[in-house]
């Protein structure tokens, strides 16, 4: 306790040096004056010990984790006594089994040498009854493959937090038994839930898949030379049959689902692991940016994909090497204003159609309201009512993403799978309906363009909207060679700054935010008159209609 | 531009389901070393290993993947580019081989028509354990025409075999295996002529 002490106010001498304000400081947030503001005023000084060169002291490290969590727990007014006994009950579940099963072929393979060996059977037994019983708080994530890494690391902070000669006696064996379970599957909680983004463990790792392609839409705004070159390697391999996988992603899921474990030095892991802790899962996009910068020009010197991974070896060294440095640049790399953005824009996007019957499984929290468009697909865009909660940029996204993401990709092999009927009969008369409103889209947008043109605002796309599922692919084109698609340049993405976006505030008060067909329809304009017309493609189709039925290329 | 240090370069997937010694027979061939305390699969990771088959240097890529069963759609996109996939079981488990079968759909819808596969039933070192007969193993790659092997990573039997045979298929595919011209070969390999021509036909 006296160490303990001691390294509390070693921190407030560090906040001092710091040059915060003097206050009271403690190992619980508030000390006396407890509350919210207390509690803010903790939260704010560990985000600053965190950021100095030497980082949280290891002895405090445990009691910071375990504050989090149980703040988290209590703001979501977990009653914890009665969630323990339901976690920890001895007595087999009936979804143990599997569950069990995988947990248990993970045990021994944490890659830390606490799990090994005859020693390590104790250790495995603790990490069984903790993966188990998060699986049971939360039955919807369960256990996810690299969770026995994470409790791995949540029980090595542990293991350090206590002296050894503590650690030796028996009764605080047993008595620590208990409480050193519920501050595993508390951090546990805390981690998954509060801190790391929806769906990184649950349900196909949507959410993952969302932040690795956020992730790349990044690295193209801020390492844009690498991001570059890797985007030019994997055109190269890829040679039009779209085989290759994105360069970084084989990398950026490791980091992601292990939160860096097996590519960081310990105590350099611990301290990226205080920063997520404190200032959430944004830190895991930094660190994976501040690696890539690391590793920069050694990538820019292959020539190949083969030759990327080839030399990706040796990175992993360099990475490892780098250690504290590295926590620096995180640390100087601050935070990332334009995340949200990324990530609404692929949490959308990445979702596999659902069948209509399913409610959506995965609710990305913010954009209810593109949600919501989403599911009434091209209706928006024929109703006057519809709402304005979003800008132009977005409903141009919606125009061309509603029909394209439904549309099988050309060999029709949908990650959805199984979950699709295979009826050929249904799937096509699904295509042509997809067609029509294809066709639909492209002249509501042609239109939309059009009329952009006509108030003075430049056409080409602003934002940056792409559906990475579609990304290197070639544009969907007619028999007769027309363009279906989004208009010209939306995909693949032209990255611009936000300038144009500011531009179209300016000019809103000018017309009207929704989008409407009847709008269009009345609308006797010279731009109007000019674009396609509706009713044209109305003609232009039922005349074809008796001729073919399915043409699209296959 | 420096000269490549091999002549072809060959993208093989193992795919299985969780723990059937996926990693621990890629780590056998390629360090020629075993161990129980490796690192479960998180997602997707690669080896890297140049062999030399009828005086050709063959670079082979190796992906590995993690088998639990919410990674399939994450590793997925890891399919199409693979030239050749062993589809490995663990003969003491009797679900890891029923899963074969779904495992094939999964390369059928996912991967390459002309993609080389092989069945590999694991841990064959562990005879008293074994719940999967080797006739059994052979009866269902005779039924979809795949190779078949019986594999101890452990024991390392029958690994660089199994690597050699499948390199060597791939090989027997591609113009270079047919034809002395390593030039042509190198090329026609990565590009893998009769999938672009295909595609190039059907979008016109």
């Amino acid at each position: 306790m006296e160490r303990v002490q001691k390294s509390a106010s070693d921190v407030e001498g560090r906040r001092n040096l710091a040059g915060e304000r003097g206050g009271r400081f403690g190992l619980r947030p508030g000390g006396g004056a407890a509350g919210e503001g207390g509690y803010a005023e903790w939260l704010h000084a560990m985000r600053l010990v965190a950021r100095l060169p030497a980082g949280v002291p290891q002895h405090f490290r445990k009691k910071l984790w375990s504050t989090l969590a149980d703040r988290h727990l209590s703001a979501r007014g977990v009653d914890w006594p009665a969630a323990e006994r339901a976690c920890f009950r001895g007595t087999a579940q009936p979804d143990d089994a599997e569950l069990g099963a995988q947990i248990l072929k993970d045990l021994h393979r944490t890659g830390c040498s606490l799990f090994c060996g005859a020693e390590g059977r104790e250790n495995q037994a603790m990490l069984r009854r903790v993966l188990l019983a998060y699986a049971r708080w939360n039955k919807e994530v369960g256990y996810c493959q690299g969770f026995n890494m994470l409790a791995a690391i949540i029980l090595e902070v542990m293991d350090k937090s206590e002296s050894d000669s503590l650690k030796a006696s028996r009764i605080y064996f047993f008595l620590m038994k208990a409480k050193t379970n519920n501050f595993y599957v508390q951090v546990m909680i805390y981690l998954v839930e509060a801190v790391l983004p929806e769906g990184y463990f649950a349900d196909d790792l949507r959410g993952l898949s969302a932040d690795m392609a956020a992730f790349r839409d990044l690295l193209r705004l801020r390492l844009p030379r690498l991001a570059h070159h890797m985007d030019q390697l994997q055109r190269a391999s890829d040679a039009g049959g779209g085989v290759e996988p994105p360069l970084p992603d084989v990398f950026t899921m490791q980091w992601f689902l292990t939160l860096y474990a097996t590519w960081l030095p310990r105590e350099s892991l611990l301290r990226i692991w205080d920063l997520v802790l404190l200032d959430g899962n944004e830190v895991l996009l930094l660190t994976a940016l501040a690696i890539w910068d690391l590793l920069q020009e050694r990538i820019l010197s292959a020539r190949t994909a083969d030759e990327y991974y080839s030399c990706m070896g040796g990175g992993v060294r360099a990475v490892w090497e780098a250690g504290d440095a590295l926590v620096a640049r995180v640390v100087a790399l601050g935070s990332v204003p334009e995340l949200p953005r990324l990530r609404s824009l692929h949490r959308y996007r990445v979702a596999p159609p659902e069948a209509p019957t399913q409610p959506p499984l995965y609710q990305p929290p913010l954009h209810t309201a593109m949600q919501t468009m989403t599911k009434k697909g091209l209706r928006l865009f024929y109703s006057e009512d519809e709402g304005d909660s979003s800008d132009d940029g977005n409903k141009l996204a919606l125009a061309t993403l509603a029909p394209l993401q439904m549309i099988p990709r050309r060999d029709d092999r949908l990650a959805a799978g199984d979950r699709l009927s295979l009826d050929i009969g249904a799937l096509k008369r699904q295509y042509a309906r997809l067609r029509e409103r294809q066709r639909q889209a492209h002249v509501i947008l042609a239109a939309a363009c059009a009329r952009h043109a006509a108030v003075g605002v430049s056409t080409s796309p602003t934002s940056l909207t792409v559906n990475n599922l579609l990304l290197g692919k070639s544009a969907i084109v007619s028999s007769r060679g027309r363009r279906l698609g989004p208009p010209p340049g939306s995909v693949p993405p032209t990255r611009q700054t936000d300038t144009k976006v500011k531009s179209e505030h300016h000019n809103r008060g000018k017309r009207n935010d929704t989008i409407s067909w009847k709008e269009e329809q009345n609308l006797k304009s010279l731009s109007r008159r000019n674009s396609v017309k509706w009713k044209d493609i109305k003609r232009e189709k039922s005349s074809r209609e008796g001729s073919k039925s399915f043409n699209r290329p296959r | 531009m420096a000269k490549k240090t091999y002549d072809l370069l060959f993208k093989l997937l193992l795919i299985g389901d969780s723990g059937v010694g996926k990693t621990c027979i890629l780590f056998r061939f390629s360090d020629n070393h075993f161990t129980t305390t490796f690192i479960s699969t998180i997602g997707i990771d690669f080896k890297i290993k140049t062999v030399e088959l009828r005086g050709k240097k063959i670079k082979l890529q190796i992906w590995d993947t993690a088998g639990q069963e919410r990674f399939h759609t994450i590793t997925t996109s890891y399919y199409r580019g693979a030239m050749g996939i062993m589809l490995v079981y663990d003969i003491t488990n009797e679900k890891t081989f029923d899963d074969i079968v779904k495992w094939l759909r999964n390369i059928d819808e996912h991967a390459n028509e002309d993609v080389e596969k092989m069945i590999l039933g694991n841990k064959c070192d562990m005879e008293e354990k074994r719940a999967v007969s080797r006739e059994r193993g052979e009866a269902i790659a005779r039924e979809h025409g795949i190779r078949f092997m019986e594999t101890s990573a452990k024991a390392n039997v029958n690994i660089e075999r199994a690597f050699n045979e499948l390199a060597e298929a791939i090989l027997d595919k591609t113009a270079g295996g047919r034809e002395p011209d390593a030039d042509h070969a190198r090329i026609a390999v990565e590009r893998r002529p009769s999938r672009a021509q295909h595609q190039r036909a059907c979008c016109t």
